[in-house]
């Protein structure tokens, strides 16, 4: 697996970022309905481009795959669920928890080639841009 | 390790029974939404921890402990959503049974990962059961005081 996968972490850190600074001014014209899915895709992405490309860069360190892609999980789920509700942060928390869980079995399948880790970043930032646009038409 | 994963599986079912009792106390105030929210929740931490816990002890019957597990996850999403109504029992059962599949997947690749395509991990066998097995009641405690904590609302 080539090093340069490593430019995404910023890429996803920073995009998860400005997707906080937007919705935090937005926060108090969003439903619970649209928050907890607001919350529920954040987190569950950010675990899921984390622990894929941890494994990749990492394969013999499993542990601290599953470990790190949950520990970000759960934060960014609690994070974008504290902008709406309480009950938002607890559906944030699950879903960042399982997708922790599962991103470095799923990594395992890229060892082939990139093309497939290329697939999933952008997966990620489309439905980071889905969730600002919805989140500017409310 | 046997001794430390016995002692986790009872903390979490000791754990996830309470945590029933509790929210059987506070029925009253349950809306829809809650409901969904918490059958969801409490259902699928609490079969992810103990079908991680029953993988690990008997390492060698994967096949019958996978059949136990989706039964035990269905029965803890039974519990939990039968507070309510309907809609929240269909969500425990369902993410109940997710649950425990996906903690039959993980205990597996934790003892072996080389049927995911992965290299064989740099901690030996017994380390690795042990953390895991710490990390399931990190998540089963975390996931049950969030529950308290949002009663407050």
């Amino acid at each position: 697996m080539p090093e340069w996968i490593v430019i995404f972490y910023p890429i996803n850190f920073l995009s998860a970022y400005v997707l906080y600074i937007y919705l935090y001014h937005r926060r108090k014209r969003i439903g619970f309905h649209l928050g907890m899915n607001i919350s529920m895709a954040a987190g569950g992405g950010l675990a899921l481009g984390t622990g894929i490309v941890f494994i990749n860069l990492h394969p013999l360190y499993f542990l601290e795959a599953t470990l790190i892609a949950v520990v970000i999980g759960c934060i960014t789920g609690i994070l974008f669920g504290n902008l709406f509700d309480y009950q938002t942060i607890l559906t944030g928390f699950i879903n960042g928890l399982i997708m922790g869980i599962m991103a470095p079995m799923v990594g395992a399948v890229a060892f082939e080639g990139v093309l497939f880790l290329i697939m999933v970043e952008i997966f990620i930032i489309c439905i980071f841009i889905f969730v600002a646009a919805s989140a500017y038409k409310a | 390790m046997v001794i430390v994963l016995i002692l986790t599986i009872m903390i979490n079912l000791t754990i996830g029974i309470s945590l029933y009792y509790f929210l059987k106390r506070r029925m009253i105030i349950f809306t829809d939404r809650f409901g969904f929210t918490s059958s969801y929740v409490s259902s699928s931490t609490s079969g992810l921890a103990i079908s991680l816990g029953l993988v690990l002890l008997f390492q060698n019957h994967i096949e019958m402990i996978g059949v136990l597990n989706i039964l035990i996850g269905i029965g803890f999403g039974w519990l939990y959503g039968s507070l309510l109504n309907s809609q929240s029992i269909i969500a425990g059962i369902y993410h109940g049974g997710i649950s425990g599949m996906m903690g039959t997947m993980l205990g597996a690749i934790v003892l072996d990962p080389s049927i995911c395509g992965l290299p064989e991990s740099l901690l030996s066998g017994q380390n690795i059961i042990v953390v895991f097995a710490l990390l399931s009641v990190c998540i089963q405690g975390l996931s049950a005081l969030l529950l308290l904590f949002s009663f407050r609302a």
